[in-house]
């Protein structure tokens, strides 16, 4: 009998909990890792502001947000990518799609501080990450097998990477896949045979990161947001929020923080490019 | 009956409705992706290319790198694992076994993201050192630190089925003029024999199911791996790395749920089989 | 009486040694390590600048919040099942199937549940990615270690005492409510405690129903989204650019500590309660 009593004071304390919520809306960021500190810089700021707002920020991949949104369980989707045409076809069974572009992102090829290679053609990348050119020496460095890092399968910036460098042909087989942009980065910082490729905003001392060339006679370009502003350095990609329905409201608020001053502030102060 | 033990005959009921409901679940998440490929080819093959076009589904490469990392962390662990027990059921003092058992039952409970995160850090590092490698990052530093995870529940259940070994059997060894180590050998281990085997198979089922660690520190390659010390990724870590991030009614997302029924599927083999083993001891 | 070892059986012992050594090291350097970056603040705070400063105070809320749910399901489902599946159940073969099924369900790895959890609660049910959908799918996974618990403690009650309460009359139900049940009621929450500490530090299933990247707020309701301490921990060491080392040194420490706490602390309930029984 007492067994009985608990569980039901149990359960009326959890729904009374579930009654009694603060009149908040929740905004919920689903997606791209590359972004996910992005979004979470300017969750922070704007709640600062916004009381009674709560901003959400969630990783896993653009291909998680997207997939999040399309259920339902996303406000906005935060994608290094595009979307598919067979996401937007989902997408929009629910209501309008909007593509808000909020950053666009450098990706700087890393390597470890002491490898002496500091270029690449394009060619030669390409060649690098499908597994054509296997040891160091043959673009000029030491002799040491190249070790390469990637982000995993369903990462905006692994299809953008393949898409873009690899003209859609296949990572080779030994590419190693990385939970995250961080795990490159700390795997780059002790491994001097690595190579990955990394959004602008994750680069940091511990790594190196190598001007491109878009071809033989071409200029060396490293990555910077100068670079990409004036349109030098091509391994460029915009950056989306995806938001499906009306955008009114609290989440209108949001989405137009992130697009004025202050929200592109945060954007440059995270090492990627603001819009204007 | 009265209406307490309707109530408890319904919780326990809901037990065997949990597991029906999941593997229920799995199967039809699953389906889709298996009433479309109807060849062999998913389990022959290693090219997991999602994001292909057209996409491939080949889970041969993660069912090696479990298989791999698995039986390193039982190579490992077995011996060190049962000759504890030995020890700890046969040659302590009762209060220091007491007190040993609660220590293992506890580090038992060290959460494996705790272990991923020390594997990435310090394990890693000395074993890409250690062995001239060319990244830490590999199935064998997985399947030590998996190896240390799992020692803590073989050491206790091996240990639960030499005591479980009826003391008459000692006495009578002792008897007889066997010296202690004689007895241990040649009649307490081989009672527990069956008990022994159980603990093992549980043990490779827990190694086979862990996620966060090798997620961490296997090293992701998603082909067959060649050795243990190549980076490589088990069945477990391709679903967490994936799974959310896949398009929902997707096909990677459909082939996702196979590997999972695929792991539950295998984990549900280990367990009967240990099952079957400690039933047939009772019996015999 | 002294023990004396051959020479053998040292190197039996040292087997036993070097099962010890690598956990026990892993605790001792984790907490040294630990020390250098607790403080007030790191424990009481809010997350700032995605947490690279501030504290982790969400995070530890957030389990906390995630075990009172998991107590909330499966305590009384998983007492219950292991009261039935010890004291009632017949032994056929339905009972046979349902003993299949805990063992089973016991082996089902976490990441097996985050699936199940995501598609079913999360999506099928709509209860979206908040504390109700990660404590259900926590409670399924805790579940079989409590029915195993509640097993294992009623099962150390001695048969006399069933049979005397028979004796005098009582039902079966009565037996249980007012005999065996009380007796065992410590090693059931003992046994639950144990189980609740496997709960506080599995990831992998709060990985995938939704446990929040960054989150400084803390949760008001079930419904609500939430930080949690082996989510946090697993972030801070793979995702957070500028992580300082000794932040997630400490956060593996704070997550550490609260497991140990609660498994120490049920192991010594357990030997005191074992201690004052006289059967």
């Amino acid at each position: 009998m007492k067994k009985i009593m608990l569980l039901a004071l149990a359960l009326l304390v959890v729904l009374a909990t579930v009654g009694c919520q603060r009149e908040t809306t929740v905004i919920d960021i689903n997606g791209s890792d590359t972004m996910v500190n992005l979004g979470a810089a300017l969750a922070e700021e704007f709640m600062k502001a916004n009381r009674n707002i709560e901003v959400v920020v969630s990783g896993g991949g653009s291909g998680t947000g997207i997939a999040a949104l399309i259920d339902g369980v996303a406000d906005i989707a935060q994608s290094s990518r595009d979307i598919r045409d067979s996401e937007r076809t989902q997408a929009q069974t629910r209501g309008t799609l909007h593509e808000v572009i909020v950053a666009w992102d450098a990706l700087a090829i890393a390597v470890h501080p002491t490898n002496p290679v500091k270029e690449l053609t394009l060619a030669q990348l390409a060649a690098i990450y499908k597994g054509e050119i296997v040891n160091w020496n043959e673009v000029g460095g030491n002799n040491g097998p190249i070790v390469l890092l990637s982000r995993d399968t369903t990462s905006g910036t692994h299809v953008f990477f393949k898409d873009f460098v690899l003209d859609g042909a296949e990572f080779a087989p030994a590419t190693m896949m990385m939970p995250s942009t961080e795990a490159i980065v700390q795997e780059l910082a002790q491994n001097a045979n690595a190579i990955g490729y990394i959004g602008l905003g994750f680069v940091r001392p511990a790594v190196a990161i190598l001007g491109i060339k878009a071809d033989d006679a071409s200029p060396a370009v490293v990555a910077s947001v100068e670079a990409v502003f004036d349109r030098t350095y091509s391994l460029a990609r915009p950056l989306f929020f995806y938001i499906i329905g009306d955008i009114t409201g609290d989440l209108k608020a949001f989405v137009d923080f992130v697009v004025t001053t202050a929200g592109q502030q945060i954007v440059r102060d995270l090492g990627f490019v603001p819009i204007h | 009956m009265p209406y307490q033990q309707r109530l408890v005959t319904i919780a326990g009921y809901t037990v065997l409705l949990l597991t029906a409901a999941i593997f229920l679940f799995l199967a039809s998440q699953a389906w889709p992706f298996f009433s479309q490929q109807v060849d062999l080819s998913f389990f022959t093959g290693d090219r997991w290319l999602p994001v292909s076009s057209p996409p491939s589904f080949q889970i041969k490469g993660f069912m090696v790198s479990s298989f791999m990392i698995t039986a390193m962390a039982i190579v490992v662990g077995c011996p060190i694992g049962i000759l504890s027990a030995v020890s700890l059921a046969e040659l302590l003092p009762r209060r220091i076994s007491v007190l040993l058992r609660s220590v293992f039952e506890m580090t038992a409970g060290i959460p494996s993201v705790v272990f991923g995160f020390l594997g990435l850090t310090v394990i890693a590092p000395f074993v890409a050192r250690t062995f001239n490698l060319n990244t830490g990052l590999t199935g064998f530093t997985a399947g030590l630190v998996l190896s240390v995870m799992v020692l803590p529940t073989l050491v206790s259940l091996a240990d639960e089925a030499l005591r479980a070994v009826p003391r008459e059997y000692a006495e009578a060894s002792y008897a007889l003029g066997a010296t202690r180590w004689q007895t241990i050998w040649r009649v307490i281990v081989p009672a527990a024999r069956s008990g022994i085997i159980a603990a093992v198979l549980l043990a490779v089922g827990r190694a086979i199911g862990e996620t966060m660690t090798v997620l961490m520190v296997a090293g992701g390659r998603l082909t067959t791996p060649g050795s243990i010390f190549e980076p490589m990724r088990p069945i477990t870590a391709l679903i967490a790395a994936e799974v959310t991030n896949a398009a929902r009614h997707g096909e990677q997302y459909h082939a996702l749920f196979a590997a999972g029924l695929m792991l539950f599927a295998i984990t549900f083999a280990v367990n009967a089989i240990a099952a079957a083993v400690i039933v047939g001891k009772k019996e015999a | 009486m002294r023990q004396s070892y051959t020479l053998p059986e040292i190197l039996l012992l040292g087997a036993l040694g070097l099962a010890l050594v690598p956990p026990l090291t892993a605790v001792l350097y984790i907490f040294i390590r630990a020390a250098g970056g607790i403080s007030w603040e790191f424990i009481s705070a809010m997350p700032t600048q995605r947490g690279i400063t501030g504290g982790i105070l969400p995070a530890i809320i957030g389990t906390l919040w995630l075990l009172f749910g998991v107590t909330l399901v499966a305590l009384p489902v998983g007492v219950g099942a292991g009261i039935y599946l010890a004291e009632f159940a017949p032994p056929n073969r339905l009972t046979r199937l349902l003993e299949m099924a805990l063992i089973n369900l016991a082996g089902v790895p976490s990441v097996v549940f985050g699936l199940f959890g995501y598609a079913f609660f999360v999506i099928i049910l709509g209860l979206g990615s908040s504390l109700l959908s990660a404590s259900l799918t926590l409670a399924a996974l805790t579940l079989p270690l409590v029915v195993t618990a509640t097993r294992e403690a009623l099962h150390d009650v001695p048969g006399s005492f069933r049979e005397a309460a028979l004796a005098l009359g009582a039902t079966r139900w009565q037996v249980v409510a007012t005999v065996t049940l009380p007796c065992s009621r410590s090693g059931i929450l003992t046994g639950t405690l144990l189980a609740l500490s496997r709960a506080a530090g599995d990831t992998a299933s709060i990985l995938i129903t939704g446990a929040a990247f960054f989150l400084p707020r803390l949760p008001t309701s079930f419904t609500s989204r939430f930080m949690a301490l082996p989510y946090h921990l697993y972030i801070s060491a793979t995702q957070l650019p500028g992580m300082p080392q000794e932040r997630i040194w400490a956060t593996a420490g704070v997550l550490l500590f609260i497991v140990l706490a609660m498994q120490v602390a049920a192991t010594l309930w357990r030997e005191r309660e074992r201690r004052l029984k006289k059967w």
